[in-house]
């Protein structure tokens, strides 16, 4: 790696890595490190364990589309109407900005919090038919990201090849209601998201989300997360 | 030297065929010991983007279950330090947010826990600018170890102070400089949260530093911290660009992109020497260690690295 004296040296034997050997079933939690954690993970135990909802599957985070993408995306288009009183045609987020996966089973405020840890809010904006294009060919160009109100399809190339929306419903001034985080409306993950006007700023996104999946867990009902080809991937041509 | 460079890139494909990996254009473990020449094994680990992970992921979850844990890797890292007479800890960036323990506490445990696994330096990743750069100077000051960056002009912000261009450690006889990269905060982090800091070229100031602690400095290896992500699709400037572009740096410790590199990479640098390149994907998950060996005759050369993932309950290789 550096060659400051290779004329001098000559290889003569090589050994494997001895700490490779380490066996972690010998190694437990050190216990100076629990004592400085415990003081600050019990006060937020109580709040944090708390069963928001139950999932009957695992959402998990990939590719053109996800169980995942898919199951946040549809809960906020649908809360995000009921919180702003306005139609929301599309819910859009980021890949990058759901930062963890939900097991089958409970999900406790610590997942909503982890999967959105950020204090980005809501945001609902109106587009043009043209700023929607330009939004759905940058998600094409990364290979898809979790949306909700449209199906597309993306050639190999990554590009825009088809796209119809869902649940975009006609209005007045012709525009589609974009649901969304003020971090992408501003730029955030380099999307440059043009718009119409700003109708509304919601709550932080996770509380969003807290909201919608209690409302689902007192209608009686678990998530279902699943994938519908909502996105998909040409293979040829 | 260049059949002798040729022989050893053999030796390094054979090696990692036996599932250890030897880097180095010296000689690699056992050379030339005899009589005089005496050597100094310096073992580096490291962790990126742990991201407030204090906790082990719960049994249930689908990718990682009961995996990682701070109280697990202090005692991993205390039982590695036991090994080796010399060791260097240190941090790739992405410390903070993404669990409620950073909502609540905005970092403290974290860094209070990196002062009693003892790390010795660690540079800045674009969530650690969150909270903004007050927040992230009262960790500055909270922390035992130094912060490193050379591409953030820092004038007149609150880290102005905080952050040093670089470190050097002395290890045994052996000089160790240590420098960091950070990406720009520009569509990361909202601008109130960076502002007044300048974002500069990470290859023209890394190489700039890099030269310096060779020369002023005599330090016999240089490690970048590195925030600017493994690689991309594109020509955005990462660990594999950065590597390729710089003439004096040995070690890239990356972090920003998540990456679970199986082994580490071995780059030409400008130079067409070796350069390794390495992460340990997120979240506490793994450790990276990489044992430098350095002899009286050379210097430095030779290393072998092992990433270990850390377990709830059990630590596998």
């Amino acid at each position: 790696m550096v060659f400051i004296s290779c004329r001098q040296q000559q290889l003569a034997s090589v050994e494997p890595l001895k700490s490779s050997e380490i066996s972690g079933k010998e190694l437990t939690d050190d216990q100076a490190a629990e004592a400085l954690i415990v003081p600050y993970r019990k006060p937020l135990q109580e709040i944090m364990q708390q069963v928001l909802c139950y999932s009957g599957s695992p959402a998990t985070k990939e590719l053109p589309e996800s169980s995942l993408g898919n199951l946040i995306c549809d809960l906020l288009r649908v809360e995000g109407k009921k919180m702003s009183s306005l139609h929301v045609d599309v819910a859009f987020m980021n890949q990058g900005g759901l930062r963890i996966e939900w097991p089958k089973g409970a999900i406790t405020r610590s997942m909503v919090l982890e999967i959105m840890p950020f204090e980005n809010r809501l945001q609902l904006i109106a587009v043009d038919s043209s700023q929607f294009k330009s939004l759905l060919e940058q998600i094409a160009k990364r290979g898809g990201a979790p949306i909700s109100g449209v199906r597309m399809e993306i050639n190999q190339n990554n590009q825009l090849q088809s796209w119809s929306g869902t649940s975009i419903a006609p209005k007045s001034d012709g525009l589609i209601y974009l649901l969304t985080s003020d971090y992408l409306v501003n730029g955030g993950d380099s999307y440059t998201i043009g718009y119409q006007k700003l109708l509304w700023t919601g709550p932080k996104v996770r509380d969003g989300i807290e909201q919608a999946i209690v409302a689902v867990n007192a209608a009686g009902d678990i998530l279902k997360p699943a994938k519908d080809g909502r996105i998909t991937k040409l293979q040829s041509p | 030297m260049e059949e002798l460079r040729n022989y050893n890139r053999r030796e390094v494909l054979r090696l990692l065929g036996a599932g250890a990996l030897a880097i180095g254009a010296g000689n690699i473990y056992g050379f030339g010991l005899q009589g005089r020449n005496t050597q100094t094994k310096i073992s580096i680990l490291h962790t990126n983007d742990w991201h407030s992970r204090i906790d082990p992921f719960p049994e249930n979850d689908p990718k990682f279950p009961s995996m990682g844990g701070a109280a697990r890797r202090a005692s991993l890292i205390k039982a590695l330090r036991k090994e080796s007479e010399h060791v260097l800890l240190l941090d790739a960036g992405d410390i903070i947010q993404g669990t409620p323990y950073f909502n609540y506490y905005h970092g403290e445990p974290e860094i209070k826990l990196m002062n009693l696994m003892g790390y010795d330096a660690a540079t800045m990743g674009n969530h650690d600018f969150d909270n903004g750069m007050e927040a992230l100077a009262r960790l500055m000051k909270l922390a035992d170890f130094p912060f490193v960056n050379c591409n953030y002009e820092l004038k007149g912000t609150p880290l102005e102070k905080l952050v040093r261009k670089s470190v050097v450690f002395k290890r045994g006889k052996v000089k160790i400089g240590i420098t960091g990269v950070g990406i720009n905060l520009k569509g990361f982090i909202p601008d109130e949260h960076h502002a007044g800091l300048v974002y500069l070229d990470p290859i023209v100031k890394a190489n700039e530093e890099a030269l310096y602690l060779k020369r002023e400095k005599q330090c016999s290896m240089v490690i970048c911290l590195s925030h600017l992500g493994y690689t991309y699709p594109d020509s955005k400037v990462s660990d594999r660009v950065l590597a390729a572009e710089t003439e004096n740096i040995d070690l890239i410790l990356g972090g920003h992109t998540h990456t679970f590199l199986e082994k580490p990479d071995i780059l030409s640098n400008k130079l067409g020497k070796q350069v390794v390149v390495n992460q340990v994907g997120w979240a506490g998950l793994r450790l990276g260690q990489l044992n430098c060996i350095f002899s009286s005759q050379s210097n430095m050369k030779s290393e072998e690295k092992v990433q270990i993932e850390v377990f709830k309950k059990s630590i596998a290789i």
